[in-house]
């Protein structure tokens, strides 16, 4: 069996790194024509290309980071008194499980038109404001399953002390709560930074993130920069996800 | 009105905002679509339903199965580092993973490429065309890649929360693994699949970067089919894309509740509660 351990192990390693590493081939890869199994020349005229003015990447970088970072925010900030109303009352469920039926095409198309009138298009407020309708189901069932029953005793044997709900919120639930406050941040920082649809319907080419560029080069065949901005797609993303090893060791709802 | 029913009311309120506002708001922007362009875009989608609806299940139950095999393997090896890489897939964006289909996939990809390396060129010509045909293989795949990891970590948080009682019982009564996985804990886990499915086959049927990239043009996915009547210049075809978003989610609003109907019936069901 463990041979049988070693082989699993081995082959999601491989599935898991060799297309990253593949994605790096292509961006140093130069004259990469079939049937060559490796690039004839290695360059680094895709890396040079992605950061000329000519693409731009850089004010895509900085869109998709700002929107990311304010939508975490915003979102864990909105998910967190809900979740504890959702915790008392499990009638809520529901209507949990039914916002989960609201994928991001839906949302997207539905208020496209609301935002239009009232001119939210192409503006960061109202991509913002669409990445949080679509992360906020996610939060509150991300939060729900980590809140126990311990926070909510211990929030109301401090209720019966007379503390007030300001220093409730800041000295008992933030501090208990902390650890899946930042998990909920880093899951939401992450589901916003994958968007296209909302990205592209709501922001209509005005505001370019990193996924509406780097699709663009996959679609028009550029695999060479494709592969250069899935790694500077990817850099953030494996950031976040160090630091969040770092400080937590490990997922705090798996515990 | 006391204080926490102000609280509950708002929260659902915000919640149900979250399905029913933009639903109003395709509602309201499909008012304009007559009744016959409906039966036209009815028409027009059935392919794409049949198409999208078998690309969701197989992803979905693909998914499912793998991520419970690969959770009660680790569990039952207690061997958790595995975590570590799996984890990487799961921050991996969908749009990064249609590209990988791609560069792995495609007629000059880099599997046909390592195949006529070994066996020679003449191979290439009888291979199948993996993006482009129409079993939607290119897409479970870019899929799957994803979404095994998701039910591999929610399963295991199962396993965890669920411990080793069950599992030495079992062991005492002289029950196999594979029976132990079988028998008692794959019928714990109904409380965890449900949700599980629901989540991943919303995906599959909504979800639009692999299918817009590694899928075929005819028939293609829901949303890709939705997403070009909206891209279209001509006014009254961009207008029908709201009619279709509102066909195509009715006939997501009808599997939820047959959804939430078949986990309210797991959650009766659950044998720990017996």
């Amino acid at each position: 069996m463990k041979r049988w351990y070693v082989l699993i192990v081995i082959m999601l390693a491989i599935t898991t790194l060799l297309p990253l590493l593949v994605s790096g081939l292509f961006t140093f890869g130069k004259e990469w024509l079939y049937p060559e199994l490796l690039p004839k020349e290695f360059t680094l005229e895709s890396w040079w290309a992605i950061f000329s003015p000519r693409y731009n990447l850089g004010v895509s970088v900085f869109n998709s980071l700002l929107v990311a970072i304010l939508v975490a925010l915003f979102t864990t900030g909105l998910a967190f008194p809900i979740v504890f109303v959702v915790k008392r009352y499990p009638i809520s469920d529901h209507i949990l499980v039914a916002s989960f039926f609201m994928p991001p095409l839906a949302v997207t198309f539905g208020l496209f038109r609301f935002f239009l009138r009232i001119g939210l298009t192409g503006t960061y407020v109202g991509l913002i404001l669409v990445h949080i309708l679509i992360a906020l189901p996610f939060s509150i069932y991300v939060l729900k399953g980590s809140i126990q029953s311990d926070v909510l005793t211990m929030g109301d044997q401090s209720r019966a002390m007379g503390i007030g709900w300001i220093n409730r919120v800041m000295h008992v639930y933030m501090p208990m709560m902390m650890p899946s406050l930042m998990y909920t941040m880093t899951m939401v920082f992450f589901l916003s930074w994958h968007q296209y649809v909302p990205n592209v319907v709501i922001a209509g080419g005005r505001i370019p993130t990193i996924t509406t560029q780097f699709i663009s080069f996959v679609y028009s065949g550029n695999f060479p920069l494709a592969g250069a901005v899935a790694w500077v797609f990817l850099v953030p993303l494996l950031g976040v996800a160090f630091v969040h090893r770092w400080y937590f060791r490990w997922v705090p709802w798996l515990v | 009105m006391t204080r926490s029913t102000l609280s509950y009311v708002v929260a659902v309120l915000l919640l149900g905002s979250i399905v029913l506002l933009p639903m109003l708001f395709l509602v309201k922007s499909s008012f304009m679509t007559s009744a016959v362009v409906f039966q036209e875009l009815l028409t027009q989608l059935i392919p794409s339903y049949i198409y999208t609806i078998w690309v969701a299940v197989c992803a979905t139950i693909i998914s499912v199965v793998c991520g419970f095999s690969l959770a009660s393997f680790f569990w039952l090896y207690k061997q958790h580092g595995v975590v570590d890489i799996i984890q990487c897939m799961f921050a991996i964006p969908y749009a990064l993973v249609a590209f990988f289909v791609l560069v792995f996939f495609s007629s000059h990809g880099l599997l046909v490429r390592s195949i006529t390396l070994i066996f020679g060129e003449q191979v290439q010509e009888s291979m199948p065309d993996l993006i482009h045909n129409t079993t939607g293989l290119s897409i479970v795949l870019g899929y799957i890649w994803k979404q095994i990891p998701f039910s591999y970590m929610l399963y295991l948080s199962r396993f965890r929360r669920i411990g080793d009682r069950y599992l030495n019982a079992a062991r005492v009564c002289g029950a196999t693994v594979r029976k132990s996985i079988l028998h008692v804990f794959a019928p714990m886990m109904t409380t965890t699949t449900i949700p599980l499915a629901i989540i991943l086959f919303t995906y599959n049927y909504f979800g639009y970067e692999v299918g817009y990239i590694a899928g075929t043009s005819k028939p293609r996915l829901l949303s890709v089919h939705i997403m070009e009547l909206f891209g279209s210049a001509n006014r009254e075809v961009k207008q029908s894309s709201f009619a279709a978003m509102l066909l195509v989610y009715g006939g997501a609003l009808l599997v939820a509740g047959i959804a939430v109907i078949l986990w309210q019936l797991c959650k009766r069901l659950d044998v720990r509660k017996r």
